[in-house]
């Protein structure tokens, strides 16, 4: 039954069986994005129309789905997890030298035949670089990152605008809390759910008159009673006024950057993708001091 | 690539040597699976796409040694036949968005990694 081929099957495309039913008889076959959305080049690429959902689109569990479109089973118990060239894979212990030198493993493949049975199994060399990107937790976890929905952050400024910024006052600068969190998305076939997980870790701010300032969570709100001239945990003293004699209400654009560390894990795996970022900016007006009077915006 | 995705898809031969010349990384595995999915079927192709590439970005922008190239291909004329010389089936080609990256190694440019969306996508 089980006959050892050299096979040697070098699968890229990771796939939760999610798919348009049937594909374009071209040879594009099993790389279709419609077949592999969880491709970051498809990301780039505009969905076809009747594709399911956009690039980190849809939502709930999707169907796997067969040659002609029909429903399948995602696993099969004794012949593994579907992939996108709609074979079932499990690993397995064959003492064969690989077939290549590249370094791999095992596995039996056994492949959906297009009236909806499963033929024959056979063994087949995956590639190390390909089984990570293929084993399903990961891709489900680049699917439950795809599916994160952060905060953008609120800034907040002490002296609050509409009163302006004075030049050697410290500025208080913090982000609202209610966005400030730990945030996760879920993403799930039958029988595996995997989880991903943003946490903000850092904010850079832009202050707008050229200097940088990064504090490493939202910052502390300034309340009534505290000193206004103390040094703030989060903050920046501005030495040059945004206002000049001739632009009286010129601003300098402040902006946040919120860091945010992103790890996926779910099924005996996790992982991590590089930090996603949210930001948001806002307009302050720096006067010199006296300048408040002068500007009539004082309280 | 695509001649000799194309050359390669004569026979479904997903180790046919035009590929390692032009292709490499993501994009070679990617046009091996297409093939070798062709091939556990019986299928070859037959024909060849229309291209349209056009330049998405350039690294550097003076003597670029990267790429980013989009396409929007046209597939109706090449397409899977049965080796008895039919139609695989009815299903038709079409136009399919592509974005390819390439990369300048030893003198020699080559697609590293690409995606092609469904027909119909642009």
């Amino acid at each position: 039954m089980l006959r050892r081929g050299t096979l040697v099957v070098l699968l890229a495309v990771a796939l939760v069986g999610v798919g348009t039913p049937g594909w374009a008889d071209d040879p594009i076959g099993p790389i279709d994005c419609n077949r592999t959305p969880n491709d970051p080049y498809c990301d780039v690429l505009a969905p076809a129309p009747g594709a399911p959902g956009g690039p980190g689109g849809g939502g709930g569990v999707q169907p796997c789905r067969g040659p002609s479109g029909a429903v399948v089973a995602c696993f099969v118990d004794g012949r593994g997890w579907l992939w996108a060239d709609d074979c079932y894979y499990l690993r397995g212990n064959l003492a064969d030298p690989p077939p290549t030198t590249e370094a791999g493993a095992w596995y039996l493949r056994s492949c959906l035949q297009v009236d909806g049975s499963i033929g024959p199994s056979s063994w087949a060399w995956v590639a190390q670089s390909v089984q990570a990107r293929i084993s399903l937790p990961s891709m489900l976890g680049r699917l439950a990152v795809s599916r994160l929905r952060l905060a953008l952050p609120v800034i907040r400024v002490n002296p609050a605008p509409p009163t302006p910024q004075v030049v050697q006052v410290p500025t208080w600068l913090w982000l609202e809390a209610a966005g400030w969190g730990q945030r996760s998305a879920t993403a799930a076939v039958p029988g595996l759910s995997v989880t991903a997980t943003a946490t903000p870790v850092r904010v850079d701010w832009v202050t707008g008159d050229g200097a940088r300032v990064t504090c490493a969570g939202p910052g502390t709100p300034w309340r009534e009673g505290m000193n206004p001239a103390a040094r703030p945990p989060c903050g920046h003293t501005y030495t040059v006024a945004s206002a000049t004699a001739e632009q009286p209400h010129r601003t300098y654009t402040v902006q946040a950057t919120v860091s945010w560390q992103v790890r996926w894990a779910g099924g005996g795996a996790s992982g991590g993708v590089p930090d996603m970022q949210t930001t948001a900016a806002t307009a302050l007006l720096v006067v010199r001091a006296g300048g408040i009077n002068t500007t009539g915006a004082a309280r | 690539m695509w001649r000799a995705w194309v050359a390669a898809g004569a026979t479904s031969d997903p180790n046919h040597p035009d590929l390692n010349r032009y292709a490499s990384g993501d994009a070679l595995t990617k046009a091996r699976l297409a093939l070798q999915t062709a091939r556990d079927r019986g299928l070859v192709s037959k024909g060849e796409p229309v291209l349209n590439p056009r330049v998405d970005s350039a690294s550097p922008p003076a003597k670029p040694r990267a790429v980013r190239i989009r396409d929007c291909i046209d597939t109706t004329k090449w397409l899977t036949y049965k080796a008895s010389g039919e139609l695989a089936n009815d299903e038709p080609g079409g136009r399919r968005d592509v974005v390819a990256d390439l990369r300048l190694r030893a003198g020699t440019w080559k697609v590293i990694g690409f995606g092609i969306a469904g027909v119909g996508s642009c």
